[in-house]
C-alpha cells in the first residue's frame, strides 16, 4: 500500500523555482528520508504534503487523502514535526500536550507523552523556558500524540545535542516496528543513514536520486577507501596500485596512497600488494563510504555522470553535515 | 460534535488560555475598571448627576475608547504573529483547517475582550445601586451593545491579521483604523460635505451623512448605546462638528424625516458587519497564502 504520492509536483515562487516537478511513491510501513542541503526544496515539499504551501502545480495524496481538498482528514491521521516553528511562551510542556490530544480528539496521559520524549520533569513549566533541544523535545511528542499513521519529520535533529539525535533514532525505529510510516528531512547524513529504509536526494528542486542506501553506495562505487602510511608514496603508487583487483581508482595523498575499493575483500588486497612490492605500511585506515559522500556525489555541483571517484573524494570534506 | 466545530473550539480555547496570560491586556482593564468605577463614583460625587442611567452614559464613555484598544491590542498579533514565529505550523499540523483557526482566534480573542467588558462594567454595575439606591435595567443593554463593540473591534482585528504576512502591516491597519475611528472620522466626513456642498455641515444634515457617521463603529456603538439607555453617551471621540449635535436624537438632525437605515437597528447592523467582513475578506487571503 501506498502512504504518500507525490505527482508533478511544482512550486514556482516570484523570483525562484523550489520544485521542479516531483514525482515520488512512499509504501507504507516505510522509514523515507529526504535529503539535501538547504535549499534544495526539502521543506518546501513537506510543506505542499501538509498544505502549508499551494503547489503551483501537481498533487500529492497522503494515505488516500488529496492534500488541497481533503486537508483536515489528512491531518487527522498524521503527526507533524515541523521546521522553523516556536512552541507557545506562555503555555507549559503539559498545555501544548493537552492542546495536541485536545485537538487530535485523542485519548490519553499527557504525562505519559513527556516522558516518551524525556522531558516530564519540565512538564509544568512554560514553553518560554525550553531550551532549543527540549523544544524539539516536546514538538516530536506532540507529533506522536495520537499514534499517526503516517509521521512527517522536517528537520527533526535541529537542536538536539547527541544523546536527542539517539533517542530520536530510536523512536523513529520503534514507531516504524509499530507499522507507522515516517518521512523526514535532514541534511545531517549520518545522523539519517542508520535508520532510513530508502532516501530520496533533493537539488535544486529535483529529485536525483531515490533507492536504499546500500544500493545507492553499490551504484557510485560505494565501497570504502583504504587510507596506508607508507614512506614513498610515489614509489607505493608505482607499484600498479590502480591494477590491484577491486580497485577503482588510487591517488597520492600526504604521506599516504589512498585506493577507492568497490567490494569489501579489495581492501586487505590493497594491503598483501602494497607488502608483497616491498612497500613499509607503518599505518592504515579504512573508511566507509557514508551516505555524505554518496550525497556530495549527488547534491555537489557537477552532473552525476561526470563525478569520478577522485572528485568525490575531493569533495566530500566541503559538504557540510 | 462535527470536526469543524471541535477544531475552532480547540482554537479558541488555545487562544484564550494563551492570551488571559498577557500583562498587556490585564493592565489595559484595570486602566479601563479604574475608568468606569471613577467616572461613575464622580458622577455622583460631585452631585450634578441624579439618575443611574445618565452615570452609565458616562461610564459608556471610557468604554468607546478602552474596547477598540483592547481588542486591537489582544487582536492584531493573532494570526500574523503565529504566522511569523511558525506556531502556526505546530496548529495548523493539527486536523485544523485555516478557516477553524481564523474563526477560533476571532472567538478566543473576543472572549478575552468580552471579560474586559464585564469586568469594566461590572465595577460600574456594582457600584450604582450603591451609589444611586437602583440598579437600572439599561445597564444590561448597554453591556451588551458594549460586548457588540468588543464583538466588532476583535473581528477587524483578527481579520486585519489574517489578511496580512508581516506584523507590520497587522499593527499599521489597527493603528490606522483607531485613529480613523477616534479622530479622523468627522474630518473626513465633514471635509468631504464641504467639498460636495461649499459649506462645513450644521446642526441638521442629509440622512446620507449621519450613515456615513454610522459606518465608524465607534459612531455605530454610541448610536446603539443612546436607543438601549434613551440617553445619548458622554463621548469624547464621537463628537459630532455640528454645534453640538452629539446630544441631539436622529430626528433631530435630519433634515426631512428618519428613513428605515437610519433606525437604530442599522447601528447594530454596521457592529455586526464590522465583526464579519474583515473576518470574511481575511479567510479569503489565508487561505490561499503560503505558509512555508
Amino acid at each position: 500500500m501506498v502512504a504518500l504520492t507525490i505527482s508533478g509536483l511544482r512550486k514556482e515562487y516570484s523570483d525562484v523555482t523550489a520544485l521542479r516537478g516531483l514525482d515520488l511513491d512512499i509504501e507504507a510501513g516505510e522509514v523515507f528520508g529526504f535529503l539535501g542541503p538547504n535549499g534544495a526544496g526539502k521543506s518546501t515539499a513537506i510543506d505542499c504534503v501538509l498544505d502549508y504551501v499551494h503547489p503551483t502545480a501537481g498533487s500529492v495524496e497522503v494515505l488516500g487523502f488529496d492534500s488541497r481538498r481533503e486537508t483536515r482528514a489528512l491531518h487527522e491521521r498524521v503527526g507533524v514535526l515541523p521546521d522553523g516553528y516556536e512552541l507557545y511562551d506562555r503555555l507549559t510542556g503539559r498545555e501544548h500536550v493537552e492542546l495536541a490530544l485536545d485537538a487530535k480528539d485523542a485519548a490519553g496521559d499527557p504525562m505519559a507523552v513527556l516522558k516518551r520524549v524525556g522531558i516530564a520533569d519540565a512538564a509544568d513549566r512554560p514553553a518560554a523556558e525550553y531550551s532549543k533541544g527540549m523544544s524539539q523535545r516536546l514538538a516530536l511528542g506532540m507529533a506522536l500524540v495520537g499514534d499517526p499513521e503516517l509521521l512527517i519529520l522536517d528537520e527533526p535533529t535541529t537542536g538536539l545535542d547527541p544523546t536527542g539525535v539517539r533517542d530520536l533514532r530510536e523512536l523513529v525505529r520503534s514507531e516504524a516496528e509499530s507499522g507507522t510510516t515516517v518521512v523526514f528531512s535532514s541534511h545531517q547524513l549520518p545522523q539519517v543513514e542508520a535508520v532510513c529504509d530508502r532516501v530520496g536526494i533533493l537539488r535544486d528542486g529535483e529529485l536525483v536520486a531515490v533507492d536504499t542506501v546500500d544500493a545507492l553506495r553499490a551504484a557510485n562505487g560505494g565501497g570504502a577507501t583504504v587510507a596506508c602510511t607508507v614512506p614513498n608514496p610515489e614509489a607505493a603508487m608505482a607499484s600498479g596500485l590502480k591494477e590491484v583487483p577491486g580497485v577503482e581508482s588510487a591517488r597520492i595523498g600526504e604521506g599516504q596512497v589512498v585506493a577507492s575499493c568497490t567490494e569489501p575483500a579489495a581492501k586487505a588486497r590493497v594491503v598483501g600488494h602494497l607488502l608483497d612490492a616491498g612497500v613499509a605500511v607503518t599505518d592504515l585506515t579504512v573508511e566507509e563510504a557514508t551516505l555524505e559522500d554518496l550525497f556530495a556525489q549527488y547534491a555537489g555541483d557537477g552532473e552525476k555522470s561526470e563525478v569520478t571517484e577522485g572528485d568525490r573524494a575531493a569533495a566530500a570534506p566541503e559538504v557540510k553535515a | 460534535m462535527s470536526p469543524a466545530r471541535r477544531a475552532v473550539g480547540v482554537v479558541a480555547r488555545k487562544d484564550f488560555r494563551d492570551a488571559r496570560r498577557s500583562k498587556l491586556l490585564w493592565g489595559l482593564t484595570a486602566l479601563f475598571v479604574l475608568f468606569t468605577g471613577l467616572i461613575t463614583y464622580a458622577a455622583n460625587a460631585l452631585g450634578e448627576v441624579e439618575s443611574a442611567v445618565v452615570a452609565l452614559s458616562f461610564a459608556a464613555g471610557p468604554a468607546q475608547v478602552f474596547v477598540p484598544l483592547a481588542a486591537f491590542v489582544g487582536g492584531y498579533m493573532a494570526v500574523v504573529g503565529e504566522r511569523r514565529t511558525g506556531s502556526l505550523k505546530l496548529l495548523l499540523g493539527f486536523p485544523v483547517t485555516r478557516g477553524d483557526a481564523l474563526l477560533g482566534k476571532a472567538l478566543g480573542r473576543s472572549a478575552v475582550v468580552a471579560v474586559t467588558v464585564l469586568v469594566g462594567f461590572g465595577v460600574a454595575t456594582a457600584l450604582t445601586p450603591a451609589l444611586f439606591g437602583t440598579l437600572p435595567a439599561e445597564a444590561l443593554g448597554l453591556t451588551a451593545a458594549t460586548l457588540l463593540l468588543g464583538l466588532a473591534c476583535t473581528g477587524f482585528a483578527v481579520g486585519a491579521s489574517g489578511a496580512v504576512s508581516t506584523r507590520g502591516r497587522a499593527m499599521a491597519l489597527v493603528i490606522g483604523a483607531f485613529v480613523a475611528f477616534t479622530f479622523l472620522w468627522r474630518f473626513l466626513l465633514a471635509g468631504g460635505y464641504y467639498l460636495l456642498n461649499g459649506a462645513m455641515p450644521g446642526k441638521t444634515v442629509p440622512a446620507w451623512y449621519l450613515l456615513a457617521e454610522r459606518l465608524n463603529p465607534l459612531y455605530a456603538y454610541a448610536d446603539a448605546a443612546e436607543y438601549v439607555l434613551g440617553q445619548s453617551i458622554a463621548s469624547i471621540v464621537t463628537v459630532r462638528l455640528r454645534g453640538g449635535a452629539s446630544t441631539l436624537p436622529v430626528a433631530e438632525q435630519l433634515q426631512g424625516s428618519v428613513p428605515a437605515f437610519l433606525e437604530p437597528w442599522s447601528a447594530f447592523a454596521v457592529l455586526a458587519l464590522w465583526a464579519l467582513v474583515p473576518l470574511a475578506i481575511a479567510a479569503r487571503r489565508f487561505g490561499r497564502a503560503n505558509l512555508g
